[in-house]
């Protein structure tokens, strides 16, 4: 851009300007401050990279990496194991619902055993299913479970069976404990010894329903 | 004028104008320079044009030679990045503004907690009467605000058109009017009893 010549003021500005700037003399030493301010400069940059590596590439800094593989080997076995542990769970609760359900069952059977003896003469209109539940005393033994799970359960319906039949039978109630629960029985299940074989089968079939008669005395009996 | 623009033909052959010149003549070589050269070239042939410039706009020659040197400095680390290196000049020059611009807004908080005398103000202790129109005119050059006074500096010292103004600058062409309009208006006092 040309100034117009007869701006006068422009003259003026520019004349002041370089008479100014003509006393500025920059020092001689300019070029070597630069190529020193480059050199600190790229120094600066260097050592800012040094500064950001270590944590990634010197010996010091492989605690990350060594924490990420030790993770990943973790998250590994657990993983590889988890199937396992899953089958075993799985094949636990195959054998444990038919536990858990035989021991409710148990406990029912073992209940009824422990009722039957006190119960089988005591509610004589439930005798069809008192029957079979007797039948089911024996075979209850069989599964070699059945004592167990009897003599924890036997302690609370006997409470039960204690209370109910004792009016009707003293006799029998104390006996219904598990070690003496047998000896009652002990004449009937020689009359069934011949039906183990056979029933074993019908057992599981049979101690569904155990529950249901004990219940169903229960419910029928208070109303 | 060191600051003409090659482009510009039929103007006073500077160093800059040449250097341009032959630069934009082979332009495969100055793509061929590496940062260090670059630095070194435009050093032997900007460097002092750019310490005057802003020395116009900073008012202290150290100061001045720092922004420039900074200046440099900053090219040569972003000398890969420069699209253009026949530009070299513009960004220096654009360097060179900004810079100045952020000392004199460095100066002015620090004058404002510590009011004291500029280190190198103007002094008329000469009497002649160009002394005396100078230290009047770069006075009230100095009370002019930035944006002005940067904008008459590359227009009367440095002799750029306004598209180059704008550019080193960083602001529109019409702002460039604008703000050298104003300049001229404010000084237009101090000026006219000069004159």
């Amino acid at each position: 851009m040309t100034t117009d010549p007869d701006d006068k003021y422009g003259e003026i500005l520019r004349r002041a300007l370089h008479a100014e700037a003509a006393r500025v003399e920059p020092a001689p030493d300019g070029l070597e401050r630069i190529r020193a301010g480059i050199e600190q400069r790229s120094r600066r940059r260097l050592s800012r990279l040094q500064g950001w590596a270590p944590p990634f590439w010197l010996p010091g800094g492989w605690s990350r990496p060594l924490l990420a593989v030790a993770v990943t080997v973790l998250v590994v076995a657990v993983g590889v194991s988890a199937p396992q542990t899953i089958e075993r769970i799985s094949s636990a609760g195959r054998h444990g619902p038919a536990e858990d359900s035989g021991t409710p069952s148990a406990a029912a059977a073992g209940q009824g055993a422990a009722h039957l003896p006190g119960q089988a003469p005591h509610p004589p209109g439930q005798g069809h299913s008192l029957p079979p539940a007797s039948a089911d005393s024996p075979v209850s033994q069989t599964p070699g479970v059945s004592p167990s799970p009897t003599c924890p359960p036997a302690g609370r319906p006997t409470d039960e069976a204690s209370l109910r039949p004792a009016p009707g039978d003293p006799q029998h109630t104390p006996p219904q404990c598990p070690q003496e629960s047998p000896s009652p029985t002990a004449p009937e299940p020689e009359e069934t010894t011949p039906t183990p074989p056979e029933e074993p089968p019908s057992t599981p079939s049979e101690e569904p329903p155990t529950p249901t008669p004990t219940d169903e005395p229960e419910t029928t009996e208070e109303p | 004028m060191p600051f003409r623009k090659p482009d510009n033909e039929g103007t006073r052959p500077t160093d800059v104008t040449e250097t341009l010149v032959a630069r934009g003549a082979a332009g495969a070589m100055a793509v061929a320079w590496d940062a260090d050269q670059a630095v070194t070239a435009l050093y032997a042939t900007n460097y002092r044009p750019l310490v005057r410039l802003a020395a116009m706009l900073v008012r202290d020659v150290a100061t001045a030679e720092e922004v420039v040197q900074e200046a440099f400095i900053a090219m040569h680390a972003g000398w890969r990045r420069l699209r253009d290196p026949d530009k070299a000049l513009s960004y220096l020059r654009q360097a060179v503004v900004n810079r100045s611009r952020s000392v004199l807004r460095h100066r002015a908080v620090v004058e404002k907690y510590a009011p004291k005398g500029l280190p190198d103000a103007p002094s008329a202790e000469l009497g002649a009467i160009n002394e005396l129109e100078r230290s009047a005119v770069i006075d009230a050059l100095a009370r002019l605000p930035a944006r002005q006074r940067e904008a008459l500096v590359l227009r009367y010292y440095a002799d750029l058109s306004e598209a180059e103004i704008a550019r080193a600058m960083g602001i529109s062409r019409g702002a460039v009017k604008s703000h050298t309009a104003r300049g001229m208006a404010a000084l237009r006092n101090v000026l006219e009893q000069l004159s």
